[in-house]
């Protein structure tokens, strides 16, 4: 026989009626799915955010008028794009007062030959001016491409000394690269040379306005202590109806995704705050019913000689079993759906998406439970208080 | 030496006086009945001999310890350690075996002795249907656990309300088989009864009317009358 | 009926859903025009055929009455799960670039369905089982009674 406790007798009692003590536990674990499966959504679009402005390195970003939009596509979610300003613009922009650097850029799209029909951003970097790519790349100890090389993102197909080919060229894969979260992950980085070498037998790219020498976009790093707004209306000023261009300031951009994100977390706030005061609701009606209900039993284990504390004990021990059951479900069904479908998940927000670490995961997760912990206790209290009060001999033969 | 001693124990519900000056001593080892009509006052004298209510006048001493003055856990504290309780319902919780209906009077009061208990249903009959629950239990079975439970922690009294009301003659008859044993072997027992054939098993025979004590005879007498 | 449902019911749902995933649901690639049809697009009607077979064997499950076949059956639907388990990873295969819509959905979708379907069988099983020992025991309970009365 096992050892007859508190727990035990709770434990049975809530094992005699399954039925009822899933709906508890069902009505725990939405809260619990919500509050922990949010978090996460949260918590990586944070990472993915936090990514992006790690590797976004400019200050300003000039791109051909009406291409802003297509550029943030490019960066975010590796919408491939291919749109092209003339190439001395680099050069003459660094004559901008306030500007530090720049650095141009090549945007292609094409086909991954290897694989499929999904299109595959390419972009092209020369490593002399580059301040944007070359860093991050050093630090994720990834090598520079030579010739004919290049270096993927974390979702192209192809390992490190396997080969790429793009616009019917073969390429040697130098390296793969961690995932960023970003747009970079269906990327493909190589060296100006290579991309111009590419489009002199180019045979699916899309080459409207393209001349020897184009760019797609500049990288601009600003003077430190000088005011964007006026550094970017100096270079518009001086460069739009020439080139005929466009801004994109990288602080605007990333608050903007950070709005967006706030939005996404003020939501998931509002459904688990919702979903704790239903599942609280639920597990109080129920413990006034079980108080009800078991009145007798409670009168008989009174007469046995149980305190008011040993009872109390047992509808809290039950309320702990709802909580935690409930509570881990959810935290359950939550990884269930967010780790296999996170890329899904990353695909459908349009947002940075990066997924948060393992031991960040387990923080949540646990702050979640204990949350959930909480409900089935702070839910019984009112009846825990009014247990074992009124006559117990008259309560055991109420109904005689 | 007596067990029990009642001085001048009055009850009153708001305008109603269920119990009215009682004065009743029980001795260590006596057999007791206590009958009447419904309504005479045998529940409410049930309840404070019991240690479940207390009185509202009078004192009420068990076993040396005078009662009207403790809080309600001390009367709980009482009530565990020094009464046995038998029901008429047998009110066993409905999802513990046997045994652990018996064990769980140990939980309440000391620690639990799953080998004590089985000896406890063995005395009364019950070892063999140790692990079944109350719904696999005939109604004699049950009021047998009752008992076992009720003697599991070795009580100075055995209180029983209307223990065989809930069975048929076979199974009375058992039950009071066992109460027979259990005074033959020293034990205080008070029985509250309406049934003359239950009551004249006892060594006395009070018989309450209106909270009051209408007469007193013996078991013996009781019978004959019958 | 209350059994049956509960043997029954929750296998023919998750076979609905499996057929569900990969063609409405979460659908594997399209097949652009003048293609042959990719790896994912014969996984998907593959799960379409099993997710067929478990709503069945869900139907089967709720209409019979007898412990011993509906065991067999949750048995069988077991194994059944494990075989179409392999088929997204070695018997067919998928689309190999991480992005396309069959691994970021199709896959992870039907390999829950398929995980849920193989939690439901083995919870059949348990629970067949634990009628069984039931019935079992309450023949003996009973058989015990009638001894009882009979000495009685």
């Amino acid at each position: 026989m096992k050892p007859l406790t508190t727990v035990h007798i709770a434990l049975n009692n809530l094992k005699r009626r399954p039925l009822r003590s899933a709906g508890l536990a069902l009505a725990v674990a939405v809260f619990s799915f919500t509050m922990f499966g949010g978090a996460l959504l949260s918590a990586s679009v944070k990472n993915g955010i936090d990514s992006l402005s790690r590797r976004l390195g400019a200050d300003i970003l000039v791109v051909p008028r009406g291409y802003d939009k297509k550029l943030q596509a490019a960066l975010l979610r590796g919408e491939p794009s291919a749109f092209y300003i003339k190439g001395d613009l680099a050069d003459k922009l660094r004559d901008v007062p306030g500007v530090e650097k720049t650095a141009p850029q090549l945007y292609l799209a094409t086909l991954d030959a290897a694989c499929c029909t999904v299109p595959i951003q390419v972009i092209a970097y020369d490593p002399a001016s580059d301040f944007v790519i070359a860093p991050w790349m050093a630090s994720a100890a990834s090598p520079t491409p030579g010739d004919d090389e290049v270096v993927v993102g974390s979702m192209i197909v192809g390992e490190a000394g396997g080969e790429l080919s793009l616009f019917g060229r073969t390429f040697r894969i130098a390296a793969r690269l961690d995932r960023t979260g970003m747009g970079f992950d269906t990327t493909v980085f190589t060296t100006m040379g290579n991309a111009r070498k590419l489009l002199r037998t180019a045979k699916n790219a899309a080459i409207e306005n393209f001349q020897p020498d184009s760019v797609s976009a500049v990288m601009v790093g600003v003077q430190p202590g000088r005011d964007l707004k006026q550094v970017a209306n100096a270079i518009l000023r001086e460069f739009a109806l020439e080139y005929d261009l466009d801004i994109v300031v990288a602080k605007n951009m990333i608050s903007d995704i950070a709005k967006k994100l706030g939005g996404l977390s003020y939501l998931v706030h509002i459904l688990a705050a919702a979903f704790w005061a239903a599942a609280a609701g639920v597990l109080s009606l129920f413990f006034s019913l079980l108080l009800h209900e078991r009145r007798r039993e409670f009168g008989l284990f009174r007469i046995l000689g149980a305190t008011r504390g040993k009872l109390a004990g047992i509808v809290l021990c039950e309320a702990l079993a709802v909580g935690a059951a409930g509570g881990l479900l959810g935290i359950m069904a939550a990884l269930g759906l967010t780790l296999p479908f996170h890329r899904h998940v990353a695909m459908s927000l349009e947002l940075p998406y990066l997924a948060v670490s393992f031991p960040a995961m387990a923080i949540l997760g646990a702050a979640c439970l204990a949350v959930s912990l909480a409900v089935g206790p702070l839910a019984s209290l009112y009846s825990v208080c009014k247990i074992g009060l009124g006559d117990a001999y008259l309560t055991l033969r109420s109904g005689e | 030496m007596n067990i029990l001693e009642l001085k001048d124990v009055s009850m009153t519900y708001g305008t109603v006086k269920a119990l009215q000056h009682i004065d009743l001593t029980v001795g260590q080892g006596e057999w007791l009945a206590i009958m009447g009509p419904s309504g005479s006052g045998k529940t409410t004298m049930m309840n404070i001999v019991g240690c479940m209510d207390k009185a509202s006048d009078g004192s009420v001493v068990l076993d040396g310890q005078e009662l009207s003055k403790l809080p309600p856990r001390g009367l709980t504290a009482i009530r565990r350690d020094k009464i046995g309780l038998i029901f008429q319902q047998f009110h066993l919780v409905p999802y513990l075996t046997a045994l652990e209906n018996v064990v769980i009077a140990q939980y309440y009061h000391s620690m639990p002795d799953e080998d004590e208990a089985l000896e406890a249903l063995r005395s009364v009959g019950l070892g063999e249907r140790a692990r079944h629950l109350p719904s696999q239990l005939s109604g004699g079975e049950q009021q047998r656990v009752c008992i076992a439970r009720a003697l599991i922690n070795c009580p100075k009294l055995i209180l029983a309300d209307e223990p065989t009301g809930n069975l048929d003659e076979a199974n009375e008859k058992l039950v009071l088989e066992i109460l027979h044993r259990l005074h033959g072997s020293g034990s205080t027992i008070i029985v509250v009864t309406h049934s003359p054939d239950v009551g004249s098993h006892a060594d006395r025979v009070i018989v309450l009317e209106h909270g009051k004590i209408a007469r007193t005879t013996t078991g013996a007498l009781l019978h004959k009358s019958a | 009926m209350k059994q049956s449902l509960m043997v029954g019911l929750p296998i023919a749902l998750l076979g609905a859903l499996l057929a569900a995933v990969p063609s409405h649901i979460l659908p594997v690639c399209e097949t652009p025009h003048g293609a042959a049809p990719m790896r994912c697009h014969w996984t998907g009607m593959m799960m379409i055929g099993f997710g067929l077979t478990f709503f069945l064997v869900g139907a089967l499950l709720f209409f019979c009455r007898t412990n011993g076949v509906r065991t067999g059956l949750s048995a069988a639907a077991l194994l059944l799960t494990a075989t179409a388990g392999t088929v997204p990873d070695f018997l067919i295969g998928m689309c190999a670039a991480p992005a396309m819509a069959c691994r970021t959905g199709t896959y992870p979708g039907v390999m829950a369905v398929l995980a849920l379907t193989a939690a439901a069988c083995a919870a059949n099983l348990v629970y067949l089982r634990h009628l069984a020992t039931r019935e079992r025991h309450g023949d003996e309970t009973s058989h015990h009674r009638s001894h009882r009365a009979e000495q009685s």
